[in-house]
């Protein structure tokens, strides 16, 4: 008897010890890839400049002259011994120019500082040029846009279909139809927005307002089926209660049912304003990849957005791109995680 | 009087919202399926969806050739394979853990960590498997001297069931979660110990709804884009081999796509044609998980 027992134990203990690995797993990824992340992107926020008292423009950046005439004498490095200088790597440098190189070291006349450019520039062609001012106007236009269609299109079809709609076979369609495309791939509706808007609306191609209105098209029932469990989550009795002291159901609507499913609401919306952040697939289906080198000043201006840049400096071959890539990840993490942390501290205040 | 005119008002309003919505899907559906009949008039929808070959090409004459689109379903396939080889028994015991073993503090540790994986955008899953597990993959497969591409089926599956990991462990705990006490208590007391209730009661009594979970897990893994743009290869090729570079629906579809600007010939129409297949795929796995494992529900308490 205590022989079978211990058996069952012991496979007990393994049970839950693989429960507990597979936690583990999961977490340990979570920590690989934010650690691989910070680990290859950091540099990208340093950059190497060069204290230039003669024209040495083999080692400056190709619009060195431009600021060299002005009288600045800290000017950046080209990208090749930016990567010297980061990584020692070798790269097209010749040995005269690495010689160069370490005599201005021992000089004091090369230093590396923090990027402020990587915040300040937009899209260039040269990775020490390069930054994500431009995309992130971009992505600010576009969430705009998208903030301002599918937030109220989805509340108010959430409100008409919890509390309104007649219990018919047209609600139960509409419903079933609104659950359906909260599971569509995000790149079919890339497809919906190239037909509809560029082909059918004549929008201009890669423009905020087009990335706006995709994204907005790809929140919106995301909204809808969270903002209705925010609502059905109400009690009955605090309706009826309302109702019952000659309350409308407007009033009863906007004074009781909707500030106790607030939280409820908001936790939703900023969950999907988040996923719209990071979304790239629906936004390459609209020509938002073109090489767009100022920011967007108005909303049908050509635009991108940050993860599309990144994107696209994913592809580049060049070393400071790559480290560019992870440098503009590693933003794009920080802000999502600023949302996503809003949208948990917002439910666990409201939880208890 | 006025009250009751603005009642209306905002009423209507709010049937606006919800017609609006329901206009979308149809607009998704009628202009796909605009594009894709355009496609099907120039490529028999019989190539297209049983042809073996994939390297669209339009002749000057007009003909076209290469329409076969079965290799980009077989590595469709073979990465949501392999993804969801990792996903389902991590994320069902996640779940398992989450909400039978692990005390609420725990939970209200682990659960917001889970949120953060869930929270991170494709893109970067993408970027992280082309640029460092597919060396470390490299590395490994050359230890023991076997070939892999760079561009591995098995790469961009295993980053792909890492991502549906969390959406898949959510929704499982959530089916574990919905299961009476009584069931616990009831097969507890009569002596067994927590794992044998777990797998031969509670796993058994949810198993509808975790295979809904696991339904919509691979509805998400197969319109997946980002991840597979970035680490799975563009050549289409008809192997079941998860160590060589299969492409998928949606990586050909944004390649169709991304390049030309022309919208009139065979070859951006093939985008559609793809897009529509992904759609009815998707749909179908959704309508099945939620309404068609409807029917199988037992229900407790």
């Amino acid at each position: 008897m205590t022989k079978i027992l211990k058996k069952r134990h012991r496979k007990e203990k393994w049970f839950r010890r693989m429960g507990l690995i597979s936690l583990a797993l999961a977490l340990l990824f979570l920590g690989v890839i934010f650690g691989d992340i910070f680990y290859k992107g950091y540099p990208a926020f340093l950059r190497t400049e060069i204290f230039v008292d003669s024209g040495r423009n083999d080692l400056l950046n190709p619009h060195a002259p431009y600021h060299f005439n002005k009288g600045i004498q800290w000017i950046i490095a080209s990208d090749d011994v930016d990567m010297y200088m980061k990584h020692g790597h070798q790269g097209k440098l010749s040995q005269n120019q690495i010689q160069v190189l370490e005599n201005l070291k021992k000089k004091d006349q090369i230093r590396l500082t923090f990027n402020w450019g990587f915040f300040t520039h937009s899209d260039s062609r040269e990775p020490e040029l390069a930054g994500i001012w431009g995309s992130l106007w971009g992505s600010l236009l576009t969430l705009i846009v998208t903030c301002l269609t599918a937030f109220p299109l989805g509340i108010g079809t959430a409100l008409y279909l919890e509390e309104f709609a007649p219990k018919n076979r047209l609600t139960y369609l509409i419903e079933a139809n609104i659950n359906n495309l909260a599971a569509v791939p995000s790149i079919i509706f890339g497809l919906l927005g190239l037909v509809f808007f560029i082909h059918f609306m004549h929008l201009p191609r890669p423009s905020a307002v087009v990335g706006g209105l995709t994204l907005g098209l790809m929140s919106l029932p995301v909204i809808v089926v969270a903002t209705r469990a925010a609502l059905s989550s109400v009690p009955s009795s605090l309706k009826e209660a309302a109702l019952g002291l000659g309350a409308t159901p407007l009033q009863v609507l906007f004074h009781h049912v909707v500030p106790y499913a607030l939280p409820g609401i908001m936790t939703g919306v900023i969950l999907s304003f988040a996923r719209a952040l990071g979304e790239t697939a629906p936004l390459l289906m609209i020509g938002m990849v073109a090489f767009i080198a100022t920011p967007p000043s108005s909303f049908l201006d050509p635009a991108t957005v940050l993860p599309v840049q990144i994107f696209n400096w994913s592809r580049s071959p060049e070393l400071g791109f790559i480290e560019n890539t992870s440098g503009a990840i590693i933003i794009l993490l920080v802000m999502i995680s600023f949302f996503n942390g809003i949208a948990i501290l917002i439910r666990k205040k409201f939880e208890s | 009087m006025r009250f009751l005119w603005v009642e209306r008002c905002v009423r209507l309003f709010f049937l606006l919202c919800a017609f609006g919505s329901v206009a979308v899907t149809i607009g998704i559906v009628a202009s796909l399926i605009g594009e894709a009949l355009r496609f099907f008039s120039r490529v028999s929808p019989i190539d297209f969806l049983f042809g073996l070959t994939w390297a669209p090409y339009t002749l000057p004459t007009g003909e076209v050739s290469g329409f076969g689109a079965i290799p980009l379903f077989t590595g469709t396939a073979l990465i949501t394979l392999v993804a969801m080889a990792v996903a389902i028994p991590c994320g069902t015991m996640i779940a398992v853990y989450l909400s039978e073993y692990a005390t609420s503090s725990v939970r209200q540790i682990f659960k917001p960590l889970l949120e953060t994986l869930a929270g991170i955008p494709t893109l970067v899953y993408g970027f992280f498997a082309a640029t460092t597990l597919a060396p470390i993959l490299r590395e490994i497969a050359g230890f023991f001297q076997i070939s892999i591409a760079s561009e591995s089926a098995l790469n961009a599956g295993l980053v792909m069931g890492i991502m549906i990991l969390p959406y898949m462990s959510s929704l499982c705990e959530d089916a574990l979660h919905r299961l009476p006490t009584s069931l616990r208590e009831g097969s507890m007391g009569l002596g067994a110990t927590s794992s044998e209730t777990i797998v031969r009661v509670l796993l058994p009594a949810a198993f509808p709804n975790l295979m809904a979970a696991f339904l919509l897990s691979l509805s998400r893994a197969i319109g997946e884009t980002m991840i597979v743009v970035m680490a799975a290869g563009l050549a289409a090729n008809l192997t079941f081999n998860p160590l060589e570079a299969v492409t998928t629906v949606t990586v050909q579809i944004v390649n169709l796509l991304t390049g030309e600007q022309e919208f009139d010939n065979a070859k951006t129409l093939a985008a559609f044609g793809l897009g529509f297949v992904l759609f009815i795929l998707t749909l179908f796995l959704n309508i099945l998980a939620l309404y068609g494992i409807k029917r199988y529900k037992r229900i407790y308490g």
